[in-house]
């Protein structure tokens, strides 16, 4: 069997992941692993999924288009298992958020900054409320770097640019609004 | 990822509703500095204040930074001296107090608990020392606070001890009349004193705690002022579902404390105690005690209902606390320091909030008479009633109160005081019938333990 990484983009309507699964059942595959999220009422998946080393991509994508219609978006590519800008340090879990009046470039900014860090956007979401433009990320501190610099940093950097911006480990987040009280590190 | 509102919700508890950790405290257990020599006595305080809580300040700031929540206060709790000035006279008090501050001074600390006396069934020589010296201590040291148990329900009420600390509370003020009598806001008379209370000025490390400990004391009476603002603006409530958003946000408000206090003590090496529940009021807008009993209906904080608001408020904040943490203690209680409250101030000056008001929500959730300016004029045995009234309470309920008297030299009832900062400002109290009750602090002696006391 070979792995493939899988990304499905559609407008939303019920009947998407039942056409998608039918797909990977009629070309004997497995999924192993799948995320999925409605945005601004566009449906997005991505998915590992296995196939018999037989099958070709395009097979793949015809057969998701006549299952779960032929609009979707299907991008496929062989899974690789081995991440070569991936970093083996430790890292720590935190949230940055920015929040300020809407203009464009506030996320490629914030971004762009982690980014020269070498901080991992794990997880993001973005949104305007009103006037502001509001992003959350998860982010991985390498545990190498001083937080109070980072955090200095950003805020003055978020000041600059005319967002707030704030680091805060997840923990706090955790403590507040689960019922258990996160991983605390030496 | 968490989901996004909560995020949102717990950034704006942070950035814009006034909570963060009101206190770290902590406590340090002293009793292995006994001996006869007060100089080595005090060589010994020195040297282990300054090595436990070297980093303390240090740490708490890494913490607290880390999660971008201020640790106000830290704050150190010793065991009581009275124990360490068994066989020593009034100099030795002073001494020790002067090593305490210079202690404290030297790792960072504004604020250190601890001189203390256990008396609520007799006094020892030393605890005599310890009561003596109140008035030069709190007048010559800056950061030393004050406390003397004076009751408990298991022992009944020291009244000779009531009797003696009211002329010791004329003495302090006396002593520092510059300060308008500042020096008694350093002082609180107890009833069943908590062994673990973060905050001061009672804090004090009791017994069975170990050798050294971290005790937390949270706060967010914005937090819970801003819930309870968007729960009404949401359309009509009862009083039931208010208490049910208080308990929802002391839940939050508890876990933030029990997390940072968690990982304080972690990185310190010291054992994690308590977290104190107490909702904890500044003189700041916005966070005050008195805007939360406004927010549940009270226009006029000291009007018929306060009690009853405050009840609703105390209790449902304990319930949301108990769920976030399993090592809830201190005073956990309703605290309504009138000078350290704007809004209770306010009330005060405008003559709604008064004294027996107040001891009337002590009975039932405030920890005590906190902050209580009164008239230069009042008599020892007027100031020895109010605190046998709070006693009483305390004793016959089982639960802690305390009072905190600040006669103000030369002042008369409507005086403003202002004591700056975190102490805050506020009117000079209405005494009724000052010295009316001379003969029955006199008799002294000991009221007896209540029938409740006999729980085996």
């Amino acid at each position: 069997m070979a792995q493939y990484i899988m990304s499905i983009t559609a407008q939303d309507r019920s009947g998407i992941v039942a056409g998608v699964s039918d797909a990977i059942l009629a070309l004997k595959g497995n999924l192993e692993a799948a995320s999925q999220t409605v945005h601004q009422g566009y449906f997005a998946m991505i998915l590992l999924c296995a196939f018999p080393d037989t099958i070709v991509e395009q097979e793949v994508t015809r057969l998701i288009r006549e299952k779960a219609g032929s609009d979707l978006h299907v991008f496929i590519t062989t899974y690789q298992t081995s991440w070569p800008m991936k970093t083996n340090c430790q890292t720590q879990s935190f949230i940055v958020t920015a929040v300020g009046p809407d203009k464009p470039g506030i996320l490629h900014q914030l971004s762009a900054y982690l980014a020269s860090k070498d901080i991992n956007i794990d997880d993001l979401y973005a949104c305007i409320d009103g006037n502001d433009f509001i992003v959350i990320c998860q982010v991985s501190v390498p545990s190498d770097l001083d937080i109070f610099i980072l955090q200095s940093d950003l805020d003055n950097f978020g000041k600059s640019k005319g967002f707030t911006a704030h680091m805060q480990h997840e923990n706090i987040f955790v403590a507040t609004n689960e019922l258990r009280l996160g991983k605390i590190s030496s | 990822m968490l989901r996004t509102d909560e995020i949102l919700s717990t950034i704006r508890m942070l950035q814009s509703e006034n909570l963060d950790v009101r206190a770290v405290t902590m406590g340090i257990d002293l009793n292995e500095c006994a001996g006869p020599d007060i100089q080595l006595v005090c060589r010994k305080i020195k040297h282990k204040i300054t090595t436990r809580a070297a980093r303390l300040v240090e740490i708490c700031n890494i913490i607290g930074g880390k999660y971008q929540i201020p640790i106000v206060n830290k704050r150190l709790a010793v065991s009581p001296i009275s124990l360490l000035l068994e066989g020593h006279s009034e100099p030795a008090a002073l001494k020790i107090a002067e090593t305490l501050d210079q202690s404290a001074t030297q790792v960072g600390i504004d604020l250190v608990g601890g001189f203390t006396a256990l008396v609520e069934r007799g006094r020892t020589p030393g605890q005599k020392v310890l009561i003596q010296s109140l008035p030069e201590v709190l007048c010559q040291t800056k950061r030393v606070c004050a406390s003397v148990n004076v009751a408990s329900t298991k022992a009944g009420i020291n009244m000779d001890a009531v009797g003696v600390m009211g002329h010791v509370i004329k003495n302090i003020a006396q002593a520092t009349k510059d300060q308008n009598g500042f020096g008694c806001a350093k002082l609180v008379v107890f009833a069943n004193i908590p062994s673990d209370n973060p905050f001061m000025a009672g804090a004090y490390m009791g017994s069975g705690q170990g050798d050294c400990v971290i005790n937390i004391g949270i706060s967010g009476p914005g937090v819970i002022k801003s819930a309870l603002q968007r729960t009404k603006a949401n359309g009509t409530v009862s009083l039931g579902e208010l208490a049910e958003q208080i308990k929802l946000t002391a839940f939050r408000v508890t876990r933030v404390g029990e997390l940072i206090g968690r990982e304080v003590a972690q990185e310190l090496k010291v054992r994690f105690g308590i977290v104190d529940l107490s909702l904890a009021p500044t003189p700041a807008v916005g966070d005050s005690i008195g805007e939360i009993l406004q927010t549940l209906g009270i226009s006029a904080v000291g009007a018929a209902g306060s009690t009853a608001a405050l009840a609703l408020l105390t209790d449902a904040v304990k319930k949301g606390g108990l769920f976030a943490s399993s090592s809830v203690g201190g005073l956990s209680g309703a605290f309504i320091p009138v000078l350290e409250d704007y809004f209770l101030a306010e009330a005060a000056r405008k003559g709604h909030l008064t004294l027996e008001k107040l001891e009337a929500m002590t009975s039932i959730c405030s920890v005590g008479l906190d902050m209580i300016l009164l008239p230069g004029n009042i008599e020892p045995s007027t100031i020895s009633g109010i605190i046998a009234d709070e006693m009483a309470i305390g004793v016959i309920n089982h639960k802690t109160t305390a009072t905190r008297l600040i006669p103000v030299p030369g002042g008369k009832s409507g005086d403003e005081i202002s004591f700056g900062g975190l102490f805050g400002a506020g009117p000079i109290m209405v005494v009724r019938d000052n010295g009316a009750n001379a003969e029955f602090i006199e008799q002294g002696g000991q009221i007896p333990a209540p029938v409740r006391s006999l729980t085996n």
